[in-house]
């Protein structure tokens, strides 16, 4: 029983309730109409591309599925289908994700081998950073760090993530509705003035990706300092595109070499992709991609770089030590150099550009024609 | 499970307050009460919940026994196993692992091939707490400071107390017992709900806008494993120190806000204490209940200052240790209670000796650096960098200014990108409000319609800046 004389209380308490819940309200729905982030479904102010989502809707429909499936990050982009069949007969489909590491190869290969028709191998592209211990991040998800949005939003493959729950998936949408993240990015999405479309449909995504997976003109949406100028991707496939004296004038992007430790988890990570693909019989072949040379040398100036690659060596010959009816081979994709690499062939410090990228293909299938 | 995280604030709180007041027999809203807060707690590991329920139980047996036992002996002996068994628990939770590591050094270091085992044992968030609060509960019994509780569900409900649980303020039964039996009778006092709403978001504010911002600027100079100077360690060493009191204050603000909000009033917990003057009165002002609690049931025990003075500095000393072991195990907080010990004992000696005291502003300053050359020893990961930190922190160099702002310009500020001078525009802020922030008493509480509108504006914009919860640091305790 409340005393008569509260009044004033009672009123703060209700107002002060009133307040913050509409508050809260008004921050969820933004965020749920701005969606910027694939959270709540496909609606959202602006379209959002995600690969890793588009290319799971795929190659479920993909009949009949390539024998080569391709698993890495953003620099396996270019390792073509029409590149495997040249040098071992076989069509590939490319899995690599934006920003892809070892989580998603497991989260990639679990979702693979689910699937009824199975390939018989896995070229994995690994760089040094595919290990990498990632500090929290506030543009990520501060519940899950180092796991990108995509991959959360992707539920055919976040399910295979052995710390990742339904539950708490499901919980950190809820709490992202009231994240300052979700918020400043949905106010901008709402400021730029997008159309509000729904995200592409699996037959648009076509304008994203290749029918082998291969993804054409992203490199034009990657930062890039004043001095490299626009049009990277179609300049650079016609060896148009001075990119060591780029990189000598102006290097970009040596902080994501910047990094001393490898993380535990991400190594036992890839050791389960390894363990899967043993159980079903499927052949892996690991990759080490290669680097822009200009670019490889300031790194290995200014970073750990060269500590890391020999890590990541040491990394590699212990899973094939420890697998050897399932690792076939480890190619080190800086033997294109001898075979005809073209230093100018990268679209930044390590995205190799088609020819390169051919050629890391062809020491494919150099090694395991041998 | 923490007071700022969505889940508590947008979950947790609101079922609780609802069934609270929603309930009208007082058995059964303590008993929910009770469930909720085993909740709480079990959300972090549920299997501690376990150890919880068996102190509880044995407390509340041993506190009857205590009670009606009429032979001195059998009195005693009940007390014991009281004591006992909580110190058991906190002893093989706390320290096992710290004292066998400790005693495997000593072992080789004297050529000895013998190991013990370590267990790598999790240790129970605020076991430090509980543990401490049960034994009040049977010492202020057998020494006829209060009567034992008939009712299970009252003493289960005064140890697991939510608010309170896992980081204080201690509350000893004699001070809640009225409080619980007076529950039925008591009106609801939707001002002392206000006042709870009000301090609950003053501490709020200490821990999300200040401690949290200052704690990547104190993980760069202890955690980084860089090479201290003077300029980095000192400006590590005052981060920390606003960062522990923000952190801390904060949660008890948080606290004593909470309980306020279920109609229950604890002890004040901190009383702006880098205003002391002196080391004793710095322990009035922090961490009030565990210093008092200290005071009451070792310092005065042991002889507390009745003796000779020999026997007050010793036993000054030795609560001190003892305090400095309670926060955790590691010599590091050893040193650091012992070097409050001897600070307390000087005090003692030199205001016997003369009656010269020095200027407040001057008393307050080198009262301040000494605490702050304390949190060093409290902070550092290792008796190693903590020796290495003070040694730099006297000497001086000419690159101070540099360093002291590089570490500022790790501060996390609040909407903004880091800066060196924001950093120490915000630095500067903490330093004044660590000063002048009023204690949860005099905090101002208006209760007007424009005040209720910018506090919920001030509550959602703390609430975007929950995006991930950052545990308090007393909860290693």
């Amino acid at each position: 029983m409340s005393r008569p004389d509260n009044q004033m209380e009672t009123r703060f308490i209700r107002t002060l309730a009133t307040s913050l819940v509409l508050l809260l309200v008004c921050s969820a729905s933004v965020n749920i109409y701005c969606n910027p982030w694939g959270n709540y479904g496909e609606t959202g102010v602006k379209s959002l591309v995600n690969l890793r989502s588009m290319k799971v809707k795929y190659y479920s429909r993909l009949s009949p599925k390539p024998p080569i499936v391709v698993i890495g990050s953003s620099n396996t982009l270019r390792y073509r289908s029409e590149a495997f069949e040249k040098n071992l007969g076989k069509k590939s489909f490319n899995f690599g994700v934006l920003w892809g590491k070892a989580d998603d190869f497991l989260c990639v290969t679990s979702f693979v081998l689910e699937q009824e028709e199975l390939p018989e191998i896995f070229v994995v592209g690994v760089d040094t950073w595919t290990f990498r211990k990632v500090k929290p991040n506030p543009a990520q998800n501060l519940r899950f760090p180092g796991i990108r949005r995509r991959l959360l939003n992707t539920s055919e493959l976040i399910r295979h993530h052995p710390e990742v729950s339904w539950a708490a998936i499901r919980w950190s949408r809820i709490e992202d509705l009231f994240s300052y993240q979700q918020l400043r990015t949905s106010l901008r999405d709402l400021r730029s003035g997008a159309p509000r479309k729904r995200a592409k449909t699996l037959e648009e995504s076509l304008e994203y990706m290749e029918e082998d997976g291969c993804k054409t003109g992203w490199a034009d949406q990657f930062p890039q300092s004043p001095t490299y100028r626009a049009n990277v991707f179609t300049r650079v496939e016609n060896d148009e595109y001075p990119l060591s004296q780029y990189m000598r004038e102006d290097p970009q992007g040596i902080t994501g070499y910047d990094f001393k430790d490898f993380d535990e988890k991400k190594i036992d990570y890839f050791r389960a992709m390894l363990q899967l693909a043993q159980e079903k019989k499927i052949k892996v072949v690991l990759v080490r991609n290669p680097i822009q040379p200009v670019f490889q040398e300031i790194i290995e100036e200014r970073t750990p770089h060269r500590q890391n690659v020999q890590r990541l060596t040491e990394l590699l010959e212990a899973y094939e030590a420890e697998f050897p009816e399932t690792v076939l081979a480890t190619v080190d994709g800086d033997r294109i150099w001898s075979i005809g690499g073209k230093p100018d062939g990268f679209y930044d410090g390590w995205h190799p550009a088609t020819h390169n990228s051919n050629l890391v293909v062809q020491l494919i299938g150099e090694a395991l024609n041998r | 499970m923490i007071f700022p995280s969505y889940i508590f604030l947008l979950v947790f709180l609101p079922v609780t307050l609802w069934l609270w007041y929603g309930i009208h027999a007082i058995r059964t809203r303590l008993l929910v009460l009770t469930l909720a807060s085993y909740v709480f707690y079990g959300w972090w590991d549920y299997r501690f919940v376990t150890l919880m329920l068996v102190s509880t139980l044995v407390d509340y047996g041993c506190g009857r026994r205590i009670y009606e036992e009429i032979d001195p002996a059998r009195k005693a002996r009940w007390l014991h196993i009281s004591l006992g068994c909580n110190l058991l628990l906190l002893g093989f939770f706390k320290y096992y692992d710290f004292f066998a590591s400790s005693l495997n050094v000593a072992l080789g270091a004297v050529g000895l091939d013998v190991s013990v085992k370590i267990l790598n044992i999790v240790l129970p968030v605020g076991i430090s707490f509980y543990t401490f609060q049960s034994m009040s509960y049977s010492i202020d019994i057998y020494t006829g400071q209060c009567r034992p509780t008939r009712d299970f569900i009252h003493f289960a409900c005064y140890v697991a107390l939510f608010p309170q649980l896992v980081a204080g303020p201690i509350v000893r039964y004699r001070d809640l017992e009225r409080q619980l039996n007076t529950l039925e009778a008591r009106d609801l006092d939707l001002g002392q709900i206000c006042d709870g709403i009000w301090l609950f978001m003053s501490g709020l504010v200490k821990k999300i806008w200040i401690a949290d911002a200052l704690a990547p600027a104190v993980g760069y100079v202890f955690d980084s494993g860089q090479a201290p100077v003077f300029g980095s360690a000192w400006a590590g060493a005052l981060c920390y120190t606003f960062q522990l009191y923000f952190d801390f204050s904060g949660y008890s603000d948080m606290a004593r806000g909470l309980g306020k909000m279920l109609g229950f009033d604890f002890p004040l917990n901190f009383n702006i204490p880098y205003r002391s003057k002196n080391i004793s009165e710095f322990w009035n002002r922090w961490h009030i209940s565990l210093s008092h609690w200290l005071r009451d049931y070792l310092f005065i025990p042991l002889g507390g200052s009745r003796g000779t003075q020999m026997m007050t500095l010793r036993n000054l000393a030795l609560t001190m240790f003892l305090g400095g072991l309670w926060h955790g195990a590691a010599w590091t907080f050893v040193v650091w209670g012992l070097y409050h010990g001897l600070m307390l004992v000087i005090r003692a000696v030199t205001a016997q000796l003369t009656d010269y005291r020095l200027p407040p502003v001057l008393a307050t300053g080198v009262t301040f650096v000494a605490v702050v050359v304390g949190w060093v020893m409290f902070r550092a990961v290792s008796l190693g960098s903590m020796m290495d930190l003070l040694w730099v922190m006297a000497q001086a160099d000419s690159g101070a200014g540099r360093a002291f702002m590089a570490v500022l310009g790790q501060v996390d500020l609040p909407f903004f990108s880091p800066s060196e001078l924001k950093g120490l525009g915000y630095f500067t802020l903490a330093f004044v409000l660590a000063f002048i922030w009023p204690n949860g008493d005099d905090l101002p509480k208006p209760r007007g319609l424009v005040w209720a509108v910018a506090l919920a504006i001030f509550a959602f914009v703390t609430i975007l800046r929950l995006a991930a919860p950052t545990p308090f640091l007393y909860f290693q305790f």
